[in-house]
């Protein structure tokens, strides 16, 4: 009996142990006044290779445009499965997108890195407006963009 | 971002057979006190950008058969004058929140999304 009480125990420490825990992170992106219309925005997940991992938001509503967001485009295949319920209005310039979403513990410190590509009508795509890596020292560090994007901060 | 091919469903779906020409709707439009910069076909519905009668930029889409004005755009400077569409005065706007969602979802993990 005693023995069958120990086994039980081990057997529920490796099953607490295996599970994997989600937590809700925040992404919060600022547009600088770029000057243009709404910016279209693609915010995913790569692995440390750069592969493409998961879609966390697509900000803008034609799907006919999704190609100037060229990274995510690539990665996702744009395939309807990999951003539906994830996509919403475009963003207009000087405004903050603010997304708050349950992600799996394993895509924290394990290498994965954030990216946002963005576009704008008649003006330049930005693969890679901001790429950070998804680690726990980045919690509230503002990161600057290199194109439509002021601001980049993540939370959790 | 230059416009590609359509490939999301379209807006107006006028059979091209019952178009009315691009010439009429600026015409129209000119009547009204507009400067029409340019009309396109997007969507499959007429797209004009330019400016309406008090100088403010303006982007407009109009059913191609019918030319039925469907949507408007209208940017307004703080000193402008919005008296010809509403009399909001200076109220600000409201900020858009939540249910920026569209379509089917898991509702286990759909995010929160805001634009401020």
């Amino acid at each position: 009996m005693k023995r069958l009480a120990i086994t039980l125990c081990l057997m529920a420490a490796a099953l607490l142990s295996s599970q994997s825990y989600a937590r809700d992170v925040t992404l919060t992106t600022e547009l600088k006044n770029y000057g243009g219309d709404g910016a279209y925005l693609a915010i995913y997940l790569t692995n440390a290779q750069g592969q493409y991992q998961k879609t966390l938001w697509v900000a803008g509503k034609k799907s006919k445009y999704y190609k100037h967001l060229s990274g995510w485009a690539r990665g996702s295949g744009q395939r309807k499965s990999e951003y539906d319920g994830l996509s919403g209005a475009s963003v207009t310039e000087g405004k903050t997108l603010t997304v708050t979403l349950d992600l799996p513990d394993t895509y924290i410190d394990a290498g994965f890195q954030l990216h946002v590509d963005t576009a704008v009508e008649d003006m330049r795509d930005n693969r890679n407006d901001v790429v950070v890596p998804f680690i726990s020292e980045g919690v509230d560090k503002p990161n600057n963009g290199r194109g439509y994007i002021k601001t980049f901060t993540y939370s959790f | 971002m230059i416009s590609g091919a359509a490939l999301a469903s379209d807006d107006c779906t006028d059979p091209t057979v019952d178009w009315q020409p691009k010439e009429r709707l600026r015409q129209m439009m000119v009547d009204n006190g507009w400067e029409v910069k340019r009309i396109k076909v997007d969507d499959g519905c007429y797209e004009l950008k330019g400016r309406d009668r008090k100088g403010h930029r303006v982007e407009a889409k109009f059913s191609p058969a019918s030319l039925r004005i469907i949507e408007l755009e209208i940017k307004f400077d703080d000193s402008d004058d919005a008296s010809d569409y509403l009399n909001l005065g200076n109220q600000t706007q409201q900020s858009s929140t939540s249910d920026l969602n569209s379509g089917s979802n898991t509702p286990t993990n759909k995010p929160k999304v805001t634009i401020e």
